[in-house]
């Protein structure tokens, strides 16, 4: 399980914020982290990450620290072992999808596993240059996964793709994560894609974090498109 | 003539990888971390760039009498003093490399357990090819065509730092413009080529930048 406390200032156009954040997540659990743009889900991330480092609090995975205000500890990103896909395009532009996925994986058993999972066999010599937007997505994830993290953020990993892409990528997402029982951490603004892949969501507004489960979610939210879906 | 033109090739062939060997480290810290002295830093990177040679070289001398002399008149103090004059061009031009680089491919690659270290030589340096080839490139030219410092630190001693630049101009002072005009030739023809290496290497590099 992932506990976490933490406060971060930001400075935003309207001067400095103070963001709070109090949330548990359960091993194995998908969840959706929701807000409206700049109210500091990305920087949630990258803290849990070890990207960006908080001001006070701590962060917990499975019983082990990984930052502690108190204790002045925290654990170098590269120690922490998560998966992390963004928006932004973050694959090797000088290597192929394969050397992509192998750069942190030896287990050739497990890379051809990603592979097969996320159709990217075929493609296995391809650059990232050659790719469309819904498999260079792809890549990334088969990447973010190929070190077996223990925990898969996912930053608007879909939101520039087209909604066959974007289905296509979730539904393989939804597999690889139940069978793998990876816990995920979803930002996304899109409920539909929340009510297909979280269990629960955590909600960010006006600088405060509250956790509902999904259906409780859906239910608040105004998008009779994904109500009708669900 | 022909040893003149040999030595600058020799010392501007040992001098260019060697600042940008140096150059890397550098360009990499101004280009990624923030801390305090980053600026500072930075513009003594750039300073020997409009310092009057002439000046650099006399700083220079000092430097290397207060180290015991040995340098002076030296192939080994005009090696610093290449190292000292192409430095600026190439952390720049590094520094331009790097920074084209998105963040998020580094970020990445720490992500998936891989040190500072490792990143840097199998992330950053593979994406900057071309920007490497560049920097060496310009240097290799800097260095051939520099005139002020190295006269200063070399001295002109025939056989030991007469170089390209120098014989040039002590054979047009003789109006021996036979000689000079081999020289220059000779000159014009090595910077023309490696200028041709630099806008190859910058054509490779806008095709290795990532689609935006």
């Amino acid at each position: 399980m992932l506990r976490l406390k933490l406060e971060k200032c930001v400075s935003t156009p309207s001067g400095p914020r103070t963001l709070r954040y109090r949330a548990q997540f359960r091993t194995g659990e998908c969840t959706a982290v929701s807000g409206a743009s700049g109210s500091g889900k990305t920087t949630l991330l990258r803290m849990i990450a070890g990207l960006l480092v908080p001001d006070s609090g701590y962060i917990c995975m499975d019983g082990t620290p990984w930052y502690c205000s108190e204790q002045g500890y925290c654990r170098p990103p590269a120690g922490r072992g998560i998966g992390y896909v963004s928006q932004q395009d973050s694959l090797f532009p000088h290597m192929t999808v394969e050397q992509n996925i192998g750069y942190a994986c030896k287990d050739s058993e497990y890379k051809q596993f990603l592979l097969n999972m996320t159709g990217l066999g075929d493609l296995r010599r391809v650059r990232p240059k050659q790719l469309s937007g819904g498999q260079r997505q792809r890549v990334a994830l088969c990447r973010a996964l190929s070190h077996r993290p223990g925990l898969l953020l996912l930053d608007e990993p879909f939101s520039a793709l087209d909604r066959t892409a974007r289905h296509s990528l979730q539904n393989q997402l939804d597999k690889i994560r139940r069978i793998l029982g990876l816990t995920v951490l979803l930002v996304s603004h899109d409920e539909y894609e929340m009510a297909k892949l979280a269990d629960r969501a955590l909600v960010i507004e006006e600088g405060e974090s509250y956790e509902v489960p999904i259906i409780s979610y859906i239910r608040g939210c105004n998008d009779a498109y994904t109500k009708c879906r669900i | 003539m022909t040893g003149p033109f040999l030595l600058s090739l020799s010392l501007a062939a040992l001098t260019a990888p060697l600042t940008v060997l140096l150059a890397l480290p550098v360009a990499s810290l101004i280009s990624f971390r923030r801390f305090r002295g980053r600026f500072v830093l930075e513009v003594l990177c750039l300073a020997p760039l409009v310092l009057p040679p002439t000046v650099l070289g006399f700083y220079l001398l000092i430097i290397f009498n207060r180290l015991g002399g040995c340098l002076n008149f030296s192939f080994s103090g005009l090696v610093v003093a290449g190292i000292l004059v192409a430095f600026p061009l190439v952390v720049q031009n590094l520094k331009n490399g790097m920074t084209m680089i998105p963040r998020e491919t580094l970020e990445a690659s720490i992500l998936l357990g891989k040190t500072r270290l490792e990143t840097f030589f199998r992330v950053l340096l593979p994406q900057i090819r071309g920007g490497i080839l560049a920097a060496l490139a310009l240097s290799f030219a800097k260095i051939t065509g520099e005139f002020g410092v190295m006269m200063m630190v070399g001295g002109n001693i025939p056989g030991r730092t007469r170089l390209a630049s120098l014989a040039l101009y002590e054979r047009v002072e003789a109006l021996d413009y036979t000689a000079a005009h081999g020289y220059a030739f000779m000159l014009a023809a090595s910077n023309i080529c490696m200028l041709a290496v630099f806008l190859h290497a910058l054509e490779e590099k806008k095709n290795a930048a990532p689609e935006t």
